[in-house]
């Protein structure tokens, strides 16, 4: 949690006591803050703040707007990708079992082929659901262009179909407005900008979706639950943070990343995410790297000893899979570089210094494995 | 025979003893080993043990925990059944008040289900019959326990009564796990891993009496520290049974990838356990151990074919025993859930890594072409090196 953050959740959690949905004087106190910080963030995404929901993360938004789907009395399809987060994947078996076809498309390179969403849609189609920018790669998605898509062929069958993105990724990193694509709804969270860990949002604008969880009404009953107003605040200052500096840190990440790419390349490792010079847009925020033929853990092991906290793409332990292995197969990326795959993620408070160290560190550890020889 | 009367900071326990009562003229080093292992378990809490007509009389001091007694015992080669025992003086107001005492205990404080009482008179003079003792003291359960029955045979509890020089009282056996004590057929060198059989293998040679340390390949990063831990866990699992053990973890790295770089990938897993199996000669002779013990069992995987191990036998000097060797994994399992070590043996941190294993090893090895492939490889320094710059770690007894 960022400085800025702990401080505003400090001030807010001792200054506004009262449960916002209480009538008694702290409660309407609490509920004019909770209002005041909601118009301040949907201001920053460019939406009006009715349309605007406090969750507990990008998990909980995620699964507010699919679970909806099974309010549905007819099952129809929803169309994704096979890289989404497991917080979008998960949900295959959920609504097949309620009758609902589930299709995840494959994204070679990280990236959705505008034709493979056109073939894909038909008249069962009832929603699309894609994200901006992919966590393990750091690819970002034309979400503009699929809803183009998808709006087209929605137009000729006048059907609606529900454009859904899960945008944790990209909210303080890159530059993001729900007014920029033509799309229905969206997910955030805190911690990806800094903010409290436990705390997210969900912009819908689609008032036919209704949630599966029952309680005491808050949010419009779309997230029931006591509001946590004093992490609602610290996520609101530290997104204002975040979307000030954004050019700057983004800049700044972004010649870390190319710095990182070149110390990859030049130590025998090669690139799971888009080289700099493809042309093709990513995030510079993640890059993930192949470390053929040693390993993910072996060589999350060495980089740990070295003071780095790296994450695997995949898992090479016979009784455990990976979180990112499904999602670097639908990439089309072969099992053996799946196996060796390392994710790098960096912050906006990322240093010249850590980077030049973990440069250093990866070529010593292509140097101890003998990569590349 | 030192009295004790009873009091209610002393407990006595009444061992059975099975195969080693049955020794001939060497029953006394068996003996002295098995009440040695119960002594040390139970240390630092004064403990004195009797022997009686094929058994033994366990006296424990008062503050010594109940559950620590039990426990010891339950993992104590040798022992094969016991029960918590009561001693009086031959009078019959002692006897009531020692049974009375006695059911207020398990498993008779329940309250409910059969009985019997089976008294065995070995002191003819006393003044009363079995019969009579038996059916005095059934009355004073049954006065305690109304909706308890009488059933002779097959009874759900028992109380049984000895008349000798005194009159000991006690309640049916817990059984104990059999076996002959550790330490009576000398010392072996446990090749422990990460998995499920291993720990099974050497609990089996402690129940033959073998005394075990116990050897880890480690090869860090390839293996993680987790798998390292799960094996100081495994050790610890087994170790009541063996009385205590040493585990000895030899850094495996450089060797792994030496076999990597100098033999063909076929080979891989062949050349791995030969290495193995010299670096656990090395240890074996350092430390005292006559046999080495492994987890194999046979066909269970490609280094465990006839051949494979006719090949690794090759590489010891001293004999390697596989006591799962006609076991299949069911049994194993089994055997390994009921000596507590199955759930920490499928803890997902593997002992070996991907990269070491290779797609297709050689199932039929032939033991002068594998000997071959070994020598050349030129590995001894390395082995000595694994041998030289291995660390030891003592493992408690204490259950």
């Amino acid at each position: 949690m960022g400085k800025r953050a702990l401080e505003v959740y400090a001030d807010t959690a001792v200054n506004f006591p009262g449960n916002p949905s209480s009538t008694h004087p702290l409660g309407v106190l609490a509920k004019q803050r909770l209002e005041d910080e909601r118009k301040a963030i949907a201001s920053m995404l460019g939406c009006p703040a009715s349309e605007l929901y406090f969750t507990s993360g990008g998990t909980e938004s995620n699964a507010i707007i699919l679970s909806s789907l099974l309010r549905s009395p007819n099952p129809g399809e929803i169309i994704t990708t096979g890289i989404e987060h497991a917080a979008v994947l998960e949900f295959r078996n959920v609504l097949e079992a309620a009758g609902w076809k589930f299709t995840a498309l494959p994204c070679p390179g990280g990236y959705l082929e505008p034709e493979r969403l056109e073939e894909a849609l038909n008249d069962k189609v009832r929603m699309v659901c894609v994200m901006r920018v992919n966590n393990v790669t750091g690819t970002v998605l034309d979400i503009k262009g699929i809803a183009s898509v998808v709006r087209k062929y929605s137009s000729k069958t006048g059907r609606p179909i529900h454009i859904h993105c899960d945008a944790v990724q990209a909210l303080g990193k890159i530059p993001f407005s729900v007014k920029d694509a033509d799309i229905d709804s969206a997910s955030f969270s805190a911690h990806k900008f800094c903010g409290p860990r436990g705390v997210g949002m969900l912009w819908c604008r689609n008032k036919a979706v209704q949630s599966l969880s029952r309680g005491g009404g808050q949010e419009k009953g779309l997230r029931p639950g006591t509001e946590n107003l004093a992490g609602i605040c610290a996520m609101g200052a530290e997104l204002k943070l975040s979307s000030d500096s954004l050019k700057e840190n983004y800049n700044k990440v972004l010649g870390f990343r190319c710095k990182i790419e070149e110390a990859s390349l030049a130590s025998g490792y090669t690139l799971l995410s888009p080289s700099k010079d493809s042309g093709k847009e990513f995030s510079p925020y993640i890059i993930n790297i192949c470390v053929k033929p040693v390993p993910s853990e072996v060589f999350l092991r060495v980089m740990s000893d070295k003071g780095f906290c790296l994450s695997a793409g995949s898992a090479c332990s016979s009784n455990s899979r990976g979180k990112a292995e499904s999602v670097l197969a639908a990439m089309n990326i072969d099992h053996e570089r799946r196996m060796s795959s390392i994710r790098i993620s960096m912050g906006r408070d990322t240093t010249e210094e850590n980077v030049s160290a973990l440069c250093t560190a990866l070529r010593e550890a292509s140097s101890e494995f003998g990569i590349g020889k | 025979m030192k009295t004790f009367e009873i009091t209610d900071d002393m407990q006595l326990y009444l061992i059975r003893l099975g195969e080693i009562s049955l020794k001939g003229l060497n029953r006394n080093f068996f003996e002295k080993k098995l009440k040695n292992n119960i002594k040390l378990k139970i240390h630092p809490y004064r403990s004195l043990l009797l022997r009686e007509k094929g058994r033994f009389y366990l006296y424990v001091s008062g503050d010594c925990p109940q559950d620590m007694v039990e426990r010891t015992l339950k993992t104590t080669f040798g022992v094969v059944g016991f029960s918590k025992a009561y001693v009086c003086e031959k009078d019959w107001d002692k006897m009531v008040d020692c049974a009375k005492a006695l059911i207020e205990n398990e498993p008779f404080s329940v309250g409910t289900g059969t009985f019997k009482v089976e008294c065995r008179r070995g002191d003819k003079s006393f003044f009363m019959n079995s019969y009579q003792i038996e059916s005095q003291l059934g009355g004073i359960v049954l006065d305690r326990y109304p909706d308890m029955k009488v059933k002779v045979k097959n009874p759900e509890k028992e109380l049984r009564v000895e008349v000798r020089d005194k009159v000991y009282m006690y309640t049916s056996p817990v059984p104990g796990p059999g076996g002959l004590p550790v330490g009576c057929a000398g010392k072996g060198l446990l090749l422990l891993s990460g998995g499920i059989d291993s720990p099974v293998a050497g609990w089996r040679m402690a129940k033959r009496g073998l005394k075990q340390d116990c050897l880890y390949f480690h090869a860090y990063p390839y293996t993680s520290d987790m798998a390292l831990q799960k094996v100081k866990d495994l050790a610890t699992l087994i170790a009541p049974y063996n009385v205590g053990t040493n585990l000895v973890v030899v850094n495996f790295t450089k060797c792994e990838l030496w076999i990597k770089d100098h033999s063909k990938e076929e080979e891989h897993t062949l050349m791995m356990r030969a290495c193995m199996m010299k670096v656990a000669n090395m240890i074996a002779k350092q430390r005292g151990c006559q046999v080495l013990v492994t987890g194999e069992a046979l066909g269970q995987v490609a280094s465990q074919t006839l051949e494979s191990m006719c090949f690794t036998n090759s590489m010891s000097d001293i004999p390697v025993l596989r006591p799962l060797v006609a076991m299949d994994k069911e049994e194993i399992i089994s055997t390994a859930r009921e000596i507590g070590t199955y759930e920490t043996s499928i803890l997902p941190y593997d002992d070996c890594c991907v990269i070491f294993s290779p797609k297709h090893p050689l199932v039929r090895p032939e033991v002068e072409q594998e000997t071959k492939s070994f020598r050349d490889m030129d590995v001894d320094e390395i082995l000595k090196e694994c041998v030289d710059e291995a660390q030891e770690f003592e493992i408690s007894y204490h259950v």
